[in-house]
């Protein structure tokens, strides 16, 4: 079996708690914004070897992967990562978490930093913010210094119009790696199915 | 080798990891069944098998046979489902023979001898130390790991090694010897014993607790990684040391909720016992505890 298959959101009411993972592969902060209410696992798309995250949960080989971002191009590149390390059942919840808000799956209402009491900004406003700033930067320097900077603005320019075409950002998966997009969790944290409120004395 | 495939199922409840060990590259479908758990209501004296249909569910969807039901250890936090599971899928309860030590500490709170033998006939089978056995094609043997409780027992199979309590992930520790027949001492020896293995091996805890770390539940780390970051067990740890620490972390803890209908049960190999009248009680011993 060679690829991922795509579902639409509104399935994600059908996949079941037992014998199936959900994975949303967004970064710390955005998870810890807004996430999916029912048991689901979080690891950061640049953080994620399929492998070793399946083992580690006791997953074997065929137990159905389903991967969540915030519109699905993440949750793509993810997919390919499971489908490269062979896993034959891996699923793309298309148009990711805001089309999972949109059609009634029960998301948490987005609480920017809540946690944190920081104000936390959305990955794609981040996105329009970094662009914008550079295309200034490019037509200020261009005019000021030397018409070479225009091409800075060139570059955004086309570069915006390509992410449009190809829903395929460059910008956000290098933001993604910023420091401020990865204070929230040390490395993965996980929703799934946690210890009860106070499991009453261990064996630890 | 022949490396197994595991499937863990965790119970969050009491944090307990239950195993279904097999070999996709093997012929045969044979597996074996690692420490499951009979959901038990300590309030009304319930019990469900929610937890336990999971792991029926998951063994006769793959088309497994399950040859082995096995255990660690005698559990003071949770009800082993090894009877209901041999109902549903065959195969051998088995664990140490050291139990036979537990069997007898026991006694004299609960004096359950007529439905509980000393001897331990109660399970199909009592392993002795270093006995190698077989999982279909998978080789395994068992090394006795003892400090939680006398009888803890580690299956290793294949490159898989089955620790129960003797030692949790590495953020956790180690498991606690403060109950009868506990010792920080053995405790230490058995972690040496682990740590000894090839680095590669993995490791699959018996529990995990991971609320502190801020991460979801995960049931395994490599050899190496517990040799250089168990909190408590690393291999840089010295044997005062660690029994100062483990002694110390072990003072006023809480008894388990479910310490004594798990002793009861497990100690029968997950039978409630005889009945009167076809009712099965739990013994509770007034201020033996
Ligand atoms: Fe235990």
């Amino acid at each position: 079996m060679s690829g991922y298959t795509v579902i639409p959101a509104a399935d994600v009411k059908k996949i079941p708690d037992a014998n199936a993972v959900i994975v949303d592969v967004r970064t710390p902060l955005e998870h810890q914004t807004q996430r999916l209410l029912r048991p689901h696992e979080h690891m950061p798309l640049d953080l994620l070897n399929p492998k070793d995250f399946m083992l580690r949960r006791g997953l074997d080989r065929e137990t159905p992967v389903y991967l969540l971002c915030r519109g699905g191009t993440r949750a793509r590149a993810a997919a390919e990562k499971f489908i490269a390390a062979g896993y034959p059942n891996v699923h793309v919840i298309e148009g990711g978490i805001v089309a999972c808000e949109g059609c009634g799956v029960e998301v948490s209402s987005a609480q920017a930093g809540a946690a944190t009491g920081t104000k936390i900004i959305s990955l794609e406003r981040q996105v329009r913010i970094a662009a914008g700033a550079l295309v200034v930067v490019g037509s200020i320097l261009g005019y000021f210094l030397s018409p070479a900077f225009y091409l800075l603005s060139l570059l955004v320019g086309a570069g915006l119009v390509y992410a449009g075409i190809t829903d395929r950002c460059g910008m956000a998966l290098v933001l993604t790696k910023a420091p401020w997009n990865k204070a929230a969790a040390a490395g993965a944290c996980s929703i799934i199915a946690a210890p009860g409120p106070k499991s009453p004395g261990g064996c630890a | 080798m022949l490396k197994p495939d595991v499937r863990g199922f965790f119970d969050p409840v009491t944090a307990t990891w239950s195993y279904v060990v097999w070999s996709e590259g093997a012929a045969d479908k044979k597996c074996a069944v690692i420490d499951s758990v009979l959901d038990y209501d300590m309030a009304s004296g319930r019990t469900a098998t929610g937890s336990a249909d999971k792991l029926v569910a998951f063994v006769k969807q793959k088309g497994l046979q399950a040859e082995w039901i096995l255990e660690t250890h005698i559990h003071a936090d949770h009800l082993t489902a090894s009877r209901y599971l041999k109902e549903k899928l065959g195969g051998k309860t088995a664990i140490s023979r050291h139990i036979l030590e537990v069997l007898k500490t026991w006694q004299s709170v609960f004096h359950n001898e007529k439905d509980t033998p000393l001897d331990g006939q109660q399970f199909d089978y009592l392993f002795k130390d270093d006995e190698t056995f077989s999982v279909g094609a998978l080789e395994a043997r068992i090394i006795h790991t003892p400090g939680h409780t006398p009888a803890d027992t580690t299956y290793i199979i294949g490159d898989a090694v089955f620790v129960g309590d003797a030692m949790f992930l590495p953020d956790v520790g180690t498991g606690r010897c403060d109950f009868p027949g506990g010792s920080a001492a053995d405790s230490y020896a058995s972690t040496r014993k682990l740590l000894a293995l090839p680095d590669d091996y993995r490791m699959y805890v018996g529990h995990d607790y991971p609320q502190k770390s801020n991460r979801g539940p995960l049931c395994l780390a490599t050899i190496a990684e517990q040799k250089s970051a168990n909190i408590l067990a690393n291999q840089g740890v010295g044997r005062d040391i660690f029994i100062k620490n483990r002694i110390e972390a072990d003072k006023d803890k809480d008894v388990p909720l479910l310490l004594l209908p798990s002793l009861q049960v497990n100690l029968r190999a997950g039978s409630f016992g005889s009945s009167v009248e076809g009712v099965q009680y739990i013994k509770i011993p007034v201020d033996k505890i």
